[in-house]
């Protein structure tokens, strides 16, 4: 087990550091899927190795139970710390909360005026952006007249929406 | 695999725990019921880890792990990880997902169809955008992160290291940020 944590924290490592160098060096257009990528990249690598160091250690035939411990747990944890690092991600290239402290210390004086903070962040165009964004994440599809959702933006509306419901959470936002 | 099943049954009692809280309570601050609950079901879950035997009683020798220690970080940085990487993601998501909320603001029209002008002014259920901004400020102003005076806004000094950390991240990336 030892080895599987032991792996799965540098193939983690080496997943936060690729991703990392590709973005900082290379123009990339569809981030998410290219994070999913090299984190199962990162996964196929954190099997072989583990199967790798198992099998140093004896006889792989023999050792097919230790072998299921590390990779599982190896790669378990790798997932633990994705679920632990994309939140954190999705702050740095989404949150409005974020942008607005950037803005305001990119202002003159590091001051704003409230009233054009509001008009830069409460605009239709901010929504729209947004809405094209959905759109490249096969979430909703644009026809002219609006925007509706696909099945899979359906789905996960659906699925909110009762965790809205079971939580009484109200609308939110 | 001793771990791995301890967290499943961990999360699904969190989660029934807090499901009960919230539908029969009127909770101001979720987020410090939910990390307090789960600081609360941390130890019970340490406590069942350690007395259990390794096997649970019935997982074949293939699937046990033989260092009991190690089980045991593991299996607590595994419930960590489900609780404020899954449970508390969800909560974040479901009560202020700007992506979110405009998903489920088009599955509720009546048509099924919303432009972005729609979606402006109809922003959680008719609430509209200024409200959700509103609220994304004043969870600054909560969070000492800025200041308001005089119809100005500054960041505060916690405010300032935080938008040079995350310019300098959003530059490394190359992300244009925010949207």
């Amino acid at each position: 087990m030892l080895t599987g944590v032991a792996v799965g924290l540098t193939c983690f490592a080496a997943f936060i550091v690729a991703h990392f160098v590709l973005f900082h060096f290379r123009e990339v257009r569809d981030r998410a899927v290219v994070v999913l990528a090299i984190f199962v990249a990162a996964m196929g690598a954190c099997f072989v190795f583990s199967a790798l160091v198992v099998r140093h250690g004896g006889d792989l035939a023999a050792s097919r139970g230790p072998l299921l411990v590390a990779s599982l747990s190896g790669v378990l944890l790798m997932c633990a710390l994705l679920i632990l690092y994309m939140p954190f991600y999705y702050t740095i290239a989404t949150s409005l909360s974020v942008r607005t402290l950037i803005t305001v210390q990119r202002s003159p004086n590091r001051e704003i005026s409230l009233a054009v903070l509001k008009a830069k962040y409460v605009a239709v165009d901010l929504v729209r952006r947004r809405l094209e964004a959905m759109v490249q994440s096969d979430l909703l599809v644009s026809d002219g007249g609006g925007f509706r959702l696909t099945r899979k933006g359906r789905l996960i509306a659906r699925v909110f929406r009762l965790i809205k419901i079971g939580w009484k959470l109200g609308p939110g936002g | 695999m001793k771990s791995i099943l301890l967290v499943l049954a961990a999360s699904i009692v969190y989660t029934g725990l807090v499901t009960t809280i919230f539908r029969v309570i009127v909770v101001r601050r979720r987020i410090v019921l939910m990390c307090g609950l789960f600081l609360i079901t941390l130890a019970p879950f340490i406590v069942v880890h350690a007395v259990t035997p390794p096997n649970l009683g019935f997982l074949p020798p293939g699937l046990t792990a033989p260092a009991r220690w190690v089980d045991l970080g593991f299996g607590t940085f595994l419930y960590v990880a489900a609780f404020f990487g899954g449970i508390l993601q969800v909560y974040n998501l479901a009560d202020r997902g700007f992506s979110l909320r405009m998903l489920i603001d088009i599955y509720e029209s009546p048509d099924g169809v919303l432009t972005a002008e729609d979606v402006f002014e109809r922003y959680s259920s008719g609430r509209g955008l200024a409200w959700m901004y509103q609220k994304r400020l004043d969870g600054l102003l909560d969070r000492g992160l800025i200041l308001i005076v005089g119809g100005s806004v500054r960041n505060s000094e916690k405010g300032r290291k935080v938008a040079l950390a995350y310019e300098w991240l959003q530059r490394f990336l190359r992300l244009r940020g925010g949207y």
